[in-house]
């Protein structure tokens, strides 16, 4: 071999140089630094985030149509659920925040304040006025009259609704359920008919499971929410209402009645199944509409809502607290204004009207849902939710101090979803005994949460949790 | 045909090397700036991905952190007293080691099975069997595991259809506590099965023919040269496949999030979910608590480390031996 020639030593000696070279120029360097709007995207581009799934289709036009109208880019980026939290997480740590965004981030306002994830942002009166009533609360959405995120839905809604396939209604026999029992004789009817699958639910979604029996426990009597009762501030998960719910879904199980492999569903599984028909009930929040349309369109005209179950068929009565901001301002954006300013187009009637129109959680101002394309059930549903569900007393707001307690109070698990699970797969025999240790391990991590906070500084004890005063049935106040 | 096998040791101390001339000294110099040049991506990747979140999460596991805010509270041990006081640990230790004996003898028992039947000179289109049954390790693991949900599927998947016709009811086998972790165990081995198939096949190599030759010479039938020849000379690879295999089988948290994450109740949740469901799971994540979790987890697999250098140096000596 000639000197001259390229030896294969010399070959992958060049081509390892040249990697080395392109490794050391893409880590070393200066590269551009990133746009007003944080990383990422064009520069000077408003980047706007959220997880909202059945929304995506209004999200990306809107940003396309106001972005025109405010005169900026406007870059909508999906950030899917499952993964939204992580997203935010990693967003925040390489200072990428977006500018406007959904905080699903389980810290409380003040929490998020003072880590950089928010800043403040400017809403006109003009829009406020526009607003109902008690949108915004200390604590919750602004702090000390600042604003911080704006709610993008209507708090009073229930979300154990009971949908059930109207074509199967007719054609087996039975009548929109109130009761517990109700429930059970039109189950068993279609079991009895023996062509379609009685019910399903995403069991394998614990934290869907957790709040449908907090709804149901609510509805059956329980006086608090999420195993907390308003009036003592005491964990009370082994109530009645609570073992009652449970044990309705228990039976429906040991029955036979669930649809094969309903235990290990999750959300999608589950209305994937309701959607293509063929299953006579579906446990699903009011954004059931919205999701099984994107899932198979013709299920649509089919679908018809009970409104929630009570145990002897009561009037439902349901008391939910004021929302947080489901939209914020990025911490680190310099587009604060114009952020503000598009954040404030949520509350235009078109945008709301347009939600309504996706089925998805009803909107902040209800009354555009009369108004908007939307099947019959959803709009009724959305009256229900107007005349039934309360404003629930909730302890932050009293004490702003007791979002340090939030902010610190570990999870506990199992939790409720993961008992219910473990009942109906018959893993956990004593229903009420569980009930019982899991509302010790809530109060004992209340408890430790308090002794943190006050230990820091904050002006804080169990009695902030309790409401005496609270009525069933009536809007608490101040 | 034995093989005289010469200590490396006495070649040295017999004929003492003269000490190397400058240009040769050069030359390995330059040569070595080689290797130190190709190994420099591999150290700053292994250093910035795989060194530096271990030694991340020792300090977390001593901090209380969410990760949402910079706030980290040092706690000292208080994580790992509360990680080994957690029920919910121990159960994902236990789920974790009875998975590994499950998966573990069948992945290293039944592929070697396979490499003695795929190694076989008579075995027509064997290069076939091979791609055929190494074709599950290179396919993406969290597809394999939402194809696997819908083919056992209880209500319309496959497996459903096929026992209908049996007459037999749906059988939830990934819903139901009783059976959610051997029907993991069974996919999970189905998945890996080819890569320690390719372990047992490289060492069946190994074994030189003329021993075959010899031995059928002397009259030995096929079930004679399995039991004198190839099962001993593969003895040392036994030892460091398993334990390759065990280790392996801890890291399963693709393929078991995507099927079950974990369910029904914990009975598939094995250490790696534990710790992914207090991280990023929980609805204020608990990192301190899950590096805790994370770091007890890398102890327990240090342990399988140490008796894998432990067994691959009896598999040496073993092999000087033979």
């Amino acid at each position: 071999m000639s000197r001259t020639a390229l030896s294969r030593r010399h070959f992958m000696g060049g081509v390892g140089l040249t990697g080395m070279a392109g490794l050391l120029a893409a880590c070393g360097g200066e590269s551009p630094p990133p746009g007003p709007g944080g990383g990422g995207g064009d520069a000077g581009a408003l980047r706007w985030w959220d997880h909202l799934g059945g929304l995506q289709d209004l999200h990306d036009e809107w940003a396309v149509t106001q972005g025109e109208a405010l005169g900026v880019t406007i870059e909508h980026t999906y950030n899917e659920p499952g993964k939204a939290t992580e997203a935010l997480q990693l967003a925040n740590q390489s200072n990428q925040l977006p500018d406007v965004y959904s905080p699903v981030i389980g810290l409380p306002l003040p929490a998020l304040v003072e880590a950089g994830w928010v800043q403040a942002m400017t809403i006109s009166d003009d829009v406020i006025a526009r607003l109902p009533e008690g949108t915004f609360v200390e604590g919750l959405s602004m702090l000390d009259g600042v604003i911080y995120g704006l709610p993008a839905f209507t708090d009073k809604q229930y979300i154990a609704c009971t949908w059930y396939n109207a074509e199967i209604a007719e054609e087996v026999g039975f009548e929109p359920p109130k009761s517990y029992d109700d429930f059970l004789t039109a189950l068993r009817a279609i079991a009895e008919h023996g062509e379609y699958a009685p019910m399903t639910i995403a069991l394998g979604a614990t934290g869907r499971m957790r709040e449908q029996i907090d709804d149901l426990a609510q509805a059956g009597g329980f006086p608090g929410y999420m195993g907390l009762r308003f009036d003592t501030g005491a964990y009370e998960y082994h109530h009645d209402a609570y073992v009652n719910a449970i044990e309705l879904y228990k039976e429906i199980s040991e029955n036979g009645w669930l649809l094969p492999g309903t235990n290990g569903f999750q959300i999608p599984d589950a209305r994937g199944r309701w959607a293509a028909g063929g299953i006579g009930f579906h446990i699903d929040g009011p954004y059931s509409p919205g999701a099984v349309r994107s899932l198979n369109a013709d299920m649509l005209p089919n679908m018809a809502v009970a409104g929630m179950l009570t145990p002897d068929g009561e009037d439902i009565v349901a008391t939910k607290g004021a929302r947080g901001g489901d939209w914020v301002i990025g911490g680190t954006s310099e587009l604060a204004e114009i952020a503000s300013q598009f954040v404030e187009t949520f509350t235009q009637d078109d945008y709301q009207t347009a939600l309504a129109t996706g089925m998805d959680q009803p909107p902040l101002n209800l009354d555009v849902v009369a108004d908007a394309d939307v099947i019959e059930p959803y709009a009724w549903l959305v009256e229900d939710f107007r005349a039934r569900v309360f404003r629930a007393p909730q302890p932050q707001v009293r004490n702003v101090d007791v979002t340090q307690v939030q902010a610190r109070q570990a999870p506990v698990a199992p939790e409720l979803g993961n008992v219910i699970q473990g009942y109906l797969g018959g893993e956990l025999t004593d229903l009420r005994a569980e009930l019982t240790k899991l509302s010790d391990a809530y109060s004992a991590a209340l408890d430790e949460a308090i002794s943190g906070a006050t230990g820091e500084g904050a002006n804080v004890s169990r009695a902030d949790w309790e409401f005496p005063d609270w009525q069933r049935g009536v809007d608490y106040t101040y | 045909m034995a093989t005289q096998v010469i200590p490396v040791r006495a070649i040295r101390t017999a004929a003492p090397a003269a000490p190397p001339s400058p240009a040769r000294r050069r030359r390995e110099r330059k040569r070595n700036l080689w290797i130190y040049a190709f190994l420099l991506p591999t150290f700053i990747l292994y250093g910035m991905y795989t060194l530096y979140p271990i030694v991340a999460s020792y300090w977390y596991s001593l901090v209380e952190w969410n990760g949402f805010s910079a706030d980290q509270r040092f706690v000292g041990l208080d994580n790992y007293e509360a990680v080994l006081a957690d029920p919910l640990f121990w159960s994902s230790v236990r789920v974790t080691l009875l998975f590994m004996l499950i998966v573990a003898p069948l992945r290293v028992f039944g592929a070697f099975a396979l490499a003695i039947l795929l190694n076989s000179p008579r075995l027509p289109f064997s290069s076939f069997f091979r791609t055929a049954y190494f074709l599950p390790v290179v396919t993406t693991t969290a597809i394999v595991g939402v194809v696997m949900r819908f083919i056992l599927d209880p209500a319309s998947g496959p497996v459903a259809s096929v026992l209908q016709l049996f007459g037999l009811g749906p059988v939830d086998l990934l819903g139901s506590s009783s059976t959610a972790l051997l029907t993991a165990g069974v996919i999970y081995v189905w998945k890996f099965f080819g890569i320690t198939m390719i372990y047992w096949l490289a060492a069946l190599q190994t074994i030189p023919k003329d021993l075959y030759e010899a031995a059928r010479i002397d009259g030995a039938g096929a079930l004679k040269l399995f039991r004198h020849i190839t099962l001993p000379l593969l003895i040392p690879f036994l030892l460091i496949i398993s334990v390759l295999t065990i280790e392996d089988c801890f890291h399963a948290f693709d393929l078991m999030q995507s099927m079950t994450a974990g369910g029904p109740f914990f009975s598939t949740e094995i250490i790696e979910i534990y710790i992914y469901r207090w991280a990023f799971a929980a609805t204020i994540p608990q990192l301190g608590f899950a590096s805790a979790a994370a770091v007890l987890f890398g102890i327990i697999v240090l342990v399988v480390v140490i008796a894998q250098v432990w067994a691959t140096m009896v598999s040496r000596r073993l092999r000087a031996r033979a």
